[in-house]
């Protein structure tokens, strides 16, 4: 089973989220080969896979994420020196910001990055991050490297642009992320409001910039954005709209999610409710004529394993919306705290409290939520029907159409993957 | 607010000057706050009565950082001066560098910066041993930097390597604000420091007397300044404040770091030029033999099994700590519990289930009944401070109290930084739980090289398991170095075995792949082992096996396409007396080969191919090319003549480039027009004439290799040379 990741690749990803941003790590190999490749399967920027076109030193093969290479005399002497050349390589050959970021080994050399920086006469486009946390959360090391960016960023509010939204709180390491954000975009457009700038996930340094004439901000998951949300707030007093509902999993949560944006923002949220009504109406002879044939999906188990911001309303929906029994939900380390509050006293009201940290992956449920390795090996052991994947690690699909599973589209993606699942041999 | 940092010698007397220094600016109306930075955290001692007071690493250690606030750490101690001790791990545990760096965080989290001090003293421990302890030296930090010594040799060798600490901070900003000789009462000590100095370039801006004043004070836990404030030590803390002060407002000056080189030292300090006896004692160290012994230093030299990467001290690919986690939990019973941060678990878990699941869709391998089982110690910022003991400690009793016998432990960089010692803590647990097999794997991430050499270091350490006393089996092989990370390393398997099985041999143990502990401990029942790669950390293996093990290896490694096939199965039977089994499958399999290449030679015939690979291993595309009748006109190996070992049986047929890089292979396809390119990845040029097809990084083993390729191939002449997609990209290559 994958190992959950922690807040080193949390930091890692924040910066690559951005465009015209790199990560320098200041590490070993061993740590920049699978950083370099989760960052470009999650955010291609090359098309080739072939090391020889990234044959430069520091790079080892691969276009993202170059590094010192730390090896065990530098963790003695220091990595001054390869330091020196890599910035000046990267600095060169590369516009952009550059974000220094070291490794857990090599943040207990000491190096003193930002003096580094300085004598490099890169202030204006590099920042240091010294130490990204030991074993702490994933979301946790991206809102924190976030937060850093932004106070290295120095955002002043000097104007407000009328009905724009920031989003928060989606990073890359959310599956199909590029998806759910354009699904949430063209919800959002529903309510006559415009996304400003997506934090950390696709977004230029430009972009980042002008975050801070946005009026709203609008957390999806708490866990990787209401700190940075709590920052806006202190910093440029912008205030933020997180849904009690939790992420827009599901037609409900996605509606609760829109209503409550829209009240914050003085909208009329009508134009967007009866467009989830009218998918809902679309889709009810759908589930219709399959539940008159098999009485299901009424009765199927489900096993979930996500963030607890997406585990709550996913789960909620399933057993409310389509009947279905909840036998094993595990939330991930770093989950935010009234969510996972309100899933134990949902599972509790329910009367299914034994389903909570109870997701087995050698034990079978019809449908199973999970990361994209979790899923695969479930599927392969044949321990459920439908699989669905809806975090990271990936199983290495490749989607062509969008994908998501937050949104209208989402809860269609989720139907069609629940419903073409079950009816089937495992 | 100004900010000072003292540095000295260990032992020297710098908490007792920093904290009269303290006393005598704040006795100036001064607000100061005073940093130890220690971790016998005894700095502000004599500014608090004498009192212990808690620590911030121990505060962080023990409290939620919710919770946390500066008032839990910073005391009031004598004329209102603010006290702080960093702390920091038990001598011997843990990084106290580490707990430097923490520190500093941790206050700047508290909002230390926001309280308006007119002076911040930083009393840091010795030498400037590590980044960690530097810290203060960093541009937020220090504005000005005393140096603390007496007129001892050490004392002073010291001062002048913190100096150089100052002068690596190179930042052109001068720093040094000058010398406080803290004197011992030796005979011409004050000759000496004033020596020094000068050579340095910096003034000795007070001479502290040795006093029993000091001793006093000391005794009552208090300062000098506070209860002898009309002494003449006191007098001089006050002018040294007044000093402070100047530096503080600009009027006194601040020098730059020039140390002295170590020569310049013993000829300054101790008067000679050389060291006296240097050439009584200078000169290599003989080694003692056992009685008549013959051995020469050469043969004794060990024998070290480092893989040429390591050798030739080529930059790191991976770590080993990732290549020995590969081997140890290839032990289907064992429990690897990985010492260290999340993160190095997280990723190694990855790669691992990716390429199980990998060899399950594309070669339809069985996933293994259990996956490899990886438990992490997540240490954290405590244990990167403390040491991690604790940690390991605690996740070796989870598992031995959940039932795991087998358990390996390997180390990550971090646990080899802070000296973590994992073997001594594993000997604890196996006395406190006898019959359990607990080895320690001590790669300390990359510190002892990278992946290959981990996993060699991994099956060393598995090795430990093997029953010695086992007897050979007839007709029982052993295959060792199976490529675990190549989705096609189960189907090799199926196939090598199936082999195997026909010539009336059987596989007793995979060393490692989906391997048993039982089946480790009875390695020994192989008769004959045969090496499934001939690459470097398999050569390696094998010479740690010959050599500790007497191991009787197969000449050859897994083979690749059609005549290595053949000869590999004629020199296996002949050694097992099974030649007719062995002739009739060659026979057979041979007609089909022969079949199929007349049938597809026609298509192929007189074809140009440039073959670009990774691998040394291309003898088996080769043979394929020269029997379709194509004409290989270059063959360019994307590595070093020194870190691969090429060999083939084509030698003269061939124009061979070693350090084929991109650019080499734009050039040949440009100048050599080749009908075909042949590469580990699809090269980005798009050239109308000109076809492109992957090779395998990790082949195929077995007779039909190269035929299988050159089925693709017959039907990709038949193809567009360029699809429609291509078209799409524009300028997509860069990054």
């Amino acid at each position: 089973m994958t190992i959950d990741p922690d807040s080193f690749t949390g930091a890692m990803l924040a910066v690559e989220g951005i465009e015209d941003a790199m990560v320098v790590l200041n590490g070993p190999t061993g740590c920049k080969l699978y950083h370099a490749h989760l960052s470009d399967c999650q955010y291609p920027r090359a098309s080739s896979f072939d090391p020889l076109s990234y044959a430069e030193e520091f790079y080892f093969g691969q276009p993202r994420v170059p590094c010192t290479y730390l090896e065990g005399e530098d963790y003695i002497a220091g990595s001054t020196e390869k330091l020196g050349r890599i910035l000046s390589s990267i600095a060169s050959s590369r516009d952009g910001l550059i974000a220094v970021v070291n490794s857990p080994g090599a943040s207990l050399i000491g190096d003193d990055l930002v003096r580094f920086i300085e004598g490099a006469g890169l202030s204006d486009r590099c920042i240091a991050i010294e130490n990204t946390g030991y074993s702490s959360t994933l979301q946790e090391g991206f809102q924190r490297t976030v937060i850093k960016l932004l106070d290295w960023l120095d955002l002043k509010r000097c104007n407000t642009i009328p009905d724009t939204v920031n989003i928060i709180g989606i990073s890359l390491y959310h599956s199909n992320w590029d998806s759910s954000l354009e699904e949430i975009k063209r919800l959002l457009s529903l309510l006559g409001l415009r996304v400003g700038s997506v934090i950390c996930a696709g977004t230029t340094l430009e972009e980042l910039r002008r975050s801070a004439e946005a009026t709203c901000n609008l957390v999806i998951c708490e866990e990787y954005g209401l700190d940075i949300a709590h920052w806006y707030e202190r910093n440029l007093s912008i205030p933020y709209v997180v849904s009690p509902a939790g992420a827009p999993v599901g037609f409900d949560a996605t509606e609760i999610c829109l209503k409550f944006l829209a009240a914050a923002m003085g909208k009329n949220a009508s134009q967007a409710t009866e467009f989830i009504h009218l998918e809902r109406r679309k889709q009810y002879r759908k589930i219709a004529r399959f539940h008159s044939l098999t009485g299901l999906p009424k009765g199927t188990t489900f096993a979930v394993k996500a963030d607890s911001s997406i585990a709550l309303p996913l789960a909620k929906w399933l057993y409310y919306y389509l009947g279905m029994v909840p036998v094993g939900i595990n939330t991930s380390s770093g989950g935010h705290l009234s969510s996972e509050q309100e899933l134990v006293g949902f599972l509790k009201d329910t009367g299914f409290s034994e389903a909570l940290g109870n997701f087995r992956s050698d034990e079978p449920a019809d449908v199973v939520l999970a990361d994209g390795h979790t899923v695969r090996m479930m599927r392969e052991k044949r321990l459920c029907r439908a699989g669905v994947e809806i975090g990271l690690p990936s199983s290495g699909y490749v989607n062509f159409l969008p994908r998501t599973y937050m949104g209208i589209n989402g809860s269609l993606f989720l139907l069609e993957e629940i419903l073409n699942g079950i009816r089937t041999m495992p | 607010m100004f900010q000072i940092a003292l540095y000295g010698k260990g032992g020297i007397g710098k908490s007792t000057v920093s904290a009269n220094l303290s006393a005598a600016l704040a006795m100036n109306g001064k607000s100061v706050l005073q940093i130890g930075c220690d971790p016998k955290h005894d700095s502000t001692r004599l500014l608090l009565g004498g009192a212990s007071v808690p620590t911030v690493l121990d505060y962080t250690r023990n409290s939620l950082p919710g919770e946390r606030s500066l008032e839990h750490i910073m005391f009031e101690g004598y004329c209102g001066v603010a006290c702080i001790e960093a702390g920091g791990p038990e001598p011997g545990v843990g990084c106290a560098g580490r707990g430097i760096l923490t520190t500093f965080e941790v206050l700047e989290k508290l909002g230390i910066k926001e309280i308006p001090f007119d002076i911040v003293l930083y009393d840091v421990l010795g030498d400037v041993v590590c980044g960690g302890f530097a810290v203060p030296l960093r541009k937020d930090y220090a504005d000005a930097v005393f140096i603390v010594t007496s007129g001892e040799y050490m004392a002073l060798y010291a001062a002048n390597n913190i100096l150089r600490g100052v002068r690596n901070f190179n930042d052109r900003v001068l720093r040094v604000a000058g010398i406080i000789h803290n004197g011992r009462g030796l005979l011409h000590e004050d000759m000496r420091v004033k020596a020094f100095a000068g050579a340095v370039g910096l003034p000795v801006v007070v001479s502290i007397p040795r006093s029993k004043d000091f001793e006093d004070a000391e005794r009552n836990g208090s300062t000098l300044m506070e209860i002898n404030p009309d002494s003449d030590c006191a007098e001089i803390f006050s002018g040294l404040a007044g000093y402070v002060e100047r530096i503080a407002d600009g009027s006194a000056k601040l020098y730059p770091a020039c140390p002295l080189e170590d020569h310049e030292m013993e000829s300054m300090i101790l008067g000679r030029e050389t060291s006296p006896g240097a050439d009584r004692y200078y000169r290599k160290a003989g080694i003692p033999y056992e009685s008549s012994s013959s051995a020469s230093v050469s043969s004794c030299k060990r024998n070290l099994f480092l893989t040429k990467s390591m050798q030739h001290k080529q930059p790191l690919k991976g770590c080993s700590f990732a290549g020995a986690v590969t081997a140890t939990s290839q032990v289907t019973d064992a429990l690897t519990i990985v010492h260290g941060p999340r993160s190095c678990s997280h990723i190694v878990s990855h790669f691992l289930t990716s390429t199980s699941l990998s060899s399950r869709s594309r070669y339809g391998t069985p996933l293994p009944d259990k996956q490899p089982v990886l438990l992490s110690t997540d240490m954290g910022e405590k244990a990167f401070i403390f040491g991690g003991k604790a940690e390991l400690m605690s996740s070796l009793e989870n598992a031995l109290m959940s039932g795991w016998k087998n358990i390996f432990v390997v180390s990550t960089c971090p646990a080899g930084l802070i000296g973590d010692d994992i073997g001594r803590i594993v000997n604890e647990m196996k006395q406190k739980y006898p019959g359990t097999r607990i080895i320690p794997v001590p790669v300390d991430g990359n510190i002892t090289g990278d992946f290959s050499q981990g996993l060699v270091e991994g099956y060393r350490k598995v090795l430990e398991m093997v029953d010695t006393s086992v007897r050979p089996e007839d007709g029982s092989v052993n295959i060792v170095g199976e490529k675990v990370l190549s989705s096609n390393v189960g189907a090799n398997y199926e196939l090598i075995s199936d082999l195997l099985g026909k010539m009336g041999l059987k596989v007793n143990c995979r060393l490692l792949s989906s391997t048993s502990a039982d089946d480790v401990v009875h390695f020994k029942r192989g008769q004959l082992t045969l090496l499934a790669h001939g690459e470097d950390s398999g050569k390696v293996l094998q010479e740690y096996l010959e050599n500790e093990f007497g191991t009787e290896f197969f000449g050859l490694p897994f083979p690749v396409g059609f005549r290595e096939t053949a000869e590999w199965v004629e020199l296996l039977a002949e050694r097992f007396s099974a030649e007719d089994a062995a002739a009739e499958l060659i026979g057979m399999q041979r007609k089909i080969y022969n079949h199929e290449i007349s049938r597809i030679r026609p298509l192929l015939k007189g074809k140009r191919v440039i073959i670009c690979s990774f691998s040394p291993n291309v003898d088996w595309l080769l043979e394929t090319a020269f029997d379709l009748g194509m004409h290989v006109i270059k063959v360019g190996l994307a590595v070093s003549p020194e870190t691969v070992d090429f060999r083939t049986r084509y030698v003269g047929m061939l124009s061979l480039e070693y350090d084929y890089g991109a650019d080499n292979r734009e050039r040949d396809i440009v100048d050599m027009a080749p009908d075909l390119v042949l590469s580990n990845y699809m090269t980005p040029t798009q050239a109308e004439g000109i076809y492109q097809d992957s090779i395998p990084m990790a082949p195929d083993v077995g007779f039909m290799s190269g035929l299988v390729m050159a089925q693709r191939w017959s039907r990709l002449f038949r193809l567009p040379f360029i699809e429609g997609w291509k078209n799409d990209g524009g300028i997509c290559y860069d990054n």
